[in-house]
This record gives C-alpha cells, sequence and structure tokens, in this order.
C-alpha cells in the first residue's frame, strides 16, 4: 500500500515538474510599471544585473519554471549564472535576484516594486502584471 | 609614523560609516534591518612535478623554499614547494556578512582565512554602500583594488575557469585599499557601461609579494598612497571589455625593519576582453606599469580559450610578464641581464558539480627566462617548475 502510494506521489510530482518545465514561460514586470517590452539581448542583459533600473527577481533554484526560463530564454547553465552573480556579489559589485517560491510570490513582489523583473508561466499571467517578454 | 596612518584609516574609515549610516537613517521608511550571510570554500591539492631549481649547487633550499617552486598567488605568498602535496597554498574560506539597512544602504564585511596565511583571518572588505539612485553607487570602506577583469574575485574560486589565476599577470604587492569609490552604471543602445573611480591607500605589513623576492620568512612592508584610478567596463551580449588605470606612489620596505625605500610612482594600464561566444570561452588581457622613476617598466598579458561541453570546461592558457629596464638611454631598452621574465602554459579542466560548486584540474608549466644578475643576485629566480593541482570551488 505505502509504496504504491509513494509511487503515485512521485508520478504526480515528476507530472507537475515536467508539466512545469514543458509550459511557456513569459518574463513580466508590475502593471504600473514603465519597463517596456524587451529584446533577447536586452533579457539577458537584464537578468544579469547590467541595466541600472531594472531588478531582477527569480523562483528558487530547484524550481522547474526557473530552469526553463535560464535554460532556454537566457541560454545559460545555472552554474554560469551563479558564477556570474558570485562575481559581483563577493566585489561588491551587486546583489543576486532576489528568489520567491511561487508565481504568486513573484506577482506580488512585482506589484510592490515596479523596477523589478520576473518570470513566470504564462497560465499565470493576470491584470497585475504585464508581458514585456514572450519565452519559450 | 606606521601607527598614525593606521589610526588616520582607521578613524577615518569610522567617520565615513557613521555619516553613511546617518544618511541612510534619513532616508529609511522602514526600520527593519535586513541581514544575509555568504561564503566561498576553495579546497585545493598540488604536486610540483619537475622543474629546475635555482643555485641548485649552493643553495639547495633557495630563498627557503624548497625548489623547483611554483608562486600560485604572490599577494598572499602563496607558493607550492618540491615537497609532496599541499593544501595550503591554494585553499581558503571565505565568509561574507551584509547589514540592509533600507534599499539604498548596507553596509558588507568579507572575512578570508588560507592556508597560504597558515590560516589567518584576514579582514578583505570592509564597505558602506550607498545608492544615490539608480545609475550612480557610492562606497566607502575596505575594498579589493579593480586591477584586472578578476582581481576583485580572485579569493572566490567559483568565479572563473582555472584552480589559480594565471600567476604571470595576477601578481600584485598590493590587493586592498581603504578609501572610496564611485560606480556609475548605465546603456548606450543595446550597450551596458559601469565606470568606476576610486581613491584611497594601503599599508600591506608582511608582503607575501616581497617573499618571492626576500625569502619565504622575510618580512618587508609595502606602502602605496595616493592611490587613484578608474575602469571602464563595456558589454554586450556575448561581448565584454574593459580598460583601467590607476596610479599611486609605492614604498617598499626595508626587510626586516619598519623603515621603507625612496617612494615612487607608478602607472598601470590595463585591457581586457572577455567573450563567451555561444559555447566558446576567451579571457585576454593586457597590462603595463610604468615605474619610469625606478627605470622601470613591466608588461604582462593571458591569452585563454576555452570550450563548454555541459559540464565540462577544458581551457588553454597561456601568461607572460616582462620587466624591462632603462640602459644607457632615454628609450627602455633590452637588457637581459638584470630583466626578470616568465610565461606559464596551463591546462585546465573545470567539472560544474551541481550550480554552486566546482571541481577542477590544472597543469601548469612555468618557465623561467631571466637574466643572470636576477638569478646570482639573490633576487627571485624560481626557475621552471611543473604544477599538477586539483581542486574543489563552492559558494554558499
Amino acid at each position: 500500500m505505502k509504496t504504491r502510494r509513494s509511487l503515485a506521489c512521485l508520478l504526480f510530482a515528476l507530472s507537475v515538474a515536467s508539466a512545469g518545465a514543458s509550459a511557456q514561460v513569459v518574463v513580466v514586470v508590475g502593471a504600473k510599471s514603465a519597463i517596456s517590452p524587451m529584446s533577447k539581448e536586452q533579457l539577458t542583459a537584464a537578468f544579469m544585473g547590467k541595466i541600472a533600473g531594472i531588478e531582477p527577481v527569480d523562483l528558487l533554484e530547484d524550481n522547474p519554471v526557473r530552469e526553463h526560463f535560464y535554460a532556454k530564454d537566457i541560454g545559460k547553465s545555472a552554474s554560469q549564472i551563479k558564477s556570474h552573480w558570485a562575481k559581483l556579489s563577493f566585489t561588491g559589485k551587486g546583489a543576486p535576484p532576489k528568489e520567491y517560491p511561487s508565481s504568486a510570490e513573484v506577482k506580488k513582489a512585482l506589484a510592490e516594486n515596479l523596477y523589478a523583473i520576473g518570470y513566470i508561466e504564462k497560465a499565470a499571467v493576470d491584470a497585475s502584471v504585464k508581458i514585456v517578454y514572450e519565452g519559450r | 609614523m606606521r601607527s598614525g596612518m593606521k589610526m588616520n584609516s582607521a578613524s577615518w574609515l569610522l567617520a565615513a560609516t557613521i555619516g553613511l549610516t546617518t544618511i541612510s537613517i534619513q532616508a529609511q521608511e522602514k526600520p527593519a534591518v535586513e541581514f544575509s550571510g555568504s561564503g566561498f570554500l576553495t579546497l585545493a591539492a598540488g604536486k610540483i612535478l619537475g622543474g629546475t631549481r635555482d643555485n641548485a649547487d649552493t643553495n639547495p633550499n633557495y630563498l627557503g623554499y624548497k625548489g623547483p617552486h611554483f608562486i600560485s598567488d604572490w599577494a598572499q605568498g602563496a607558493v607550492y614547494e618540491n615537497k609532496g602535496v599541499q593544501l595550503a597554498p591554494d585553499s581558503r574560506l571565505g565568509l561574507q556578512g551584509s547589514a540592509i539597512f533600507s534599499p539604498n544602504f548596507s553596509l558588507t564585511g568579507q572575512v578570508v582565512a588560507r592556508g597560504a596565511r597558515d590560516g589567518k583571518v584576514d579582514l578583505e572588505w570592509l564597505y558602506g554602500s550607498y545608492k544615490v539612485n539608480n545609475n550612480l553607487t557610492l562606497q566607502i570602506g575596505r575594498k579589493r583594488l579593480p586591477i584586472l577583469y578578476y582581481s576583485e574575485s580572485q579569493d572566490v574560486g567559483v568565479s572563473y575557469p582555472w584552480v589559480h589565476l594565471p600567476t604571470d599577470l595576477y601578481g600584485w604587492q598590493v590587493v586592498n585599499y581603504n578609501g572610496a569609490n564611485l560606480m556609475y552604471r548605465d546603456q548606450i543602445e543595446n550597450w551596458s557601461y559601469t565606470a568606476t573611480a576610486f581613491a584611497g591607500a594601503e599599508t600591506n605589513k608582511d608582503s607575501g609579494y616581497q617573499k618571492m623576492y626576500n625569502g619565504k620568512h622575510s618580512k618587508t612592508n609595502v606602502r602605496w598612497t595616493n592611490i587613484l584610478g578608474g575602469e571602464l567596463a563595456l558589454s554586450r551580449d556575448w561581448f565584454e571589455t574593459r580598460i583601467g588605470y590607476f596610479q599611486n606612489d609605492a614604498e617598499n620596505g626595508i626587510t626586516g625593519t619598519s623603515d621603507y625605500q625612496a617612494k615612487y610612482r607608478q602607472k598601470i594600464y590595463t585591457l581586457g576582453f572577455v567573450i563567451d561566444y555561444g559555447n566558446w570561452l576567451i579571457r585576454n588581457e593586457y597590462y603595463v606599469g610604468d615605474l619610469s622613476r625606478v627605470e622601470e617598466k613591466d608588461y604582462a598579458q593571458i591569452y585563454a580559450i576555452g570550450y563548454r561541453m555541459g559540464q565540462w570546461t577544458p581551457m588553454l592558457t597561456y601568461s607572460n610578464y616582462q620587466t624591462r629596464y632603462k640602459v644607457g638611454g632615454p628609450i627602455y631598452g633590452y637588457s637581459h641581464d638584470g630583466e626578470e621574465r616568465h610565461d606559464t602554459r596551463s591546462v585546465s579542466l573545470r567539472y560544474d558539480l551541481g550550480s554552486s560548486s566546482a571541481l577542477k584540474l590544472q597543469y601548469d608549466d612555468y618557465r623561467d627566462y631571466s637574466g643572470p644578475t636576477f638569478h646570482a643576485g639573490g633576487t627571485v629566480a624560481t626557475g621552471n617548475a611543473r604544477l599538477i593541482t586539483l581542486s574543489y570551488d563552492k559558494v554558499f
């Protein structure tokens, strides 16, 4: 019984993970933000902390939407991103993005900070945010 | 004299910090202070595989180092000697803590304990950071000198592809300074740029760099004053370039005493290119040091190319260093006699373990071409050395 339940849980977790990994990701800002739609090049610069006045926010590291976003839209591995922020954060040149556990939390952060930019599953888009980049 | 210097810089730091705190408290809306902590670790093991030993017949432990020996970090006095597997030279642990008083003001401190200094804990960074607006940041306190691309993150192994940075280029008497810097960031079209200006001073008691010239057990002070410089980093997509300049008045101590030799002015010019195109990595940096009052010019460069294959990054690196002295005329000519010249060929392999840690393996072939006066004159002459190192780097 117990084994079967664990197996069911595992299958459920896997299906959620794969659904997350294959769902389309969009890059959003708060509905009142002045940040305008951007190119892929600008998007990469923004998430590497290179654009003054734009503060990227992240989902937690094990979140499949985050993995999907960096791999498909930014085109960099998790370790490349970590190396980049390690170079900045230990040298006083920038702090890595704040991390939030869910799309709902990301949307809340974007509503509170009009300089912030984040990524969520397209299905999670609502009136509190506007899309500045359509991811893959 | 020296204790006076210390008092001055310490009280200045304190005053500056209090000043910034006051600005911040006035601007603050929420009274809560947020704290954050992070750190980095490098555990490395290395072994000399061979080479030559200078003055081997007459002095087998030349300068106190059992040769052949390999210098892995000049500033910290990190040396692999010919005595089996060693953990000390490149291993270190760093801890960083920040107190964030408001979105615009924070205080950050970083301490590093390193094997090269027998585990002694050094305060490497302690600064207040005040964000004037989205473009401009003012920082006051103790920081690393932004000499070359990786100078400030030299202790953070995860931030670069090698076990240790190319030592022909990354070798300094002084790597920290107490002072202030202004950083301005903006974009022009699709180019992002960061322009930084910095000023300050530093007294290094017991310079690791000077041990390479004066002996393992020697103690020499180095004092840099009137440090004034700037750097401009420009990036777009896969391309990044930086140019840097700084000048300072340098005084090398008289070994074993608290006195200094004559002061001289040095001017340092740097240029670098960092390319991450698809899976290709190119790291290319140039350095020219003009120490005209002591009739010396230094040249160093690095050429490195690597290719990312998933978690693996193999890399080939060549670096060299050459000092030229003025001989007889107004032009810096070539005088092999007193010349310090060396180069290094390195093969390295980085393997990413998850996102925050990496294993690296590196083979260095260091060759010493310094002139005869240099070898016989009782100053640095390491001879050739071949080194293998394995490291585990982590950030947390």
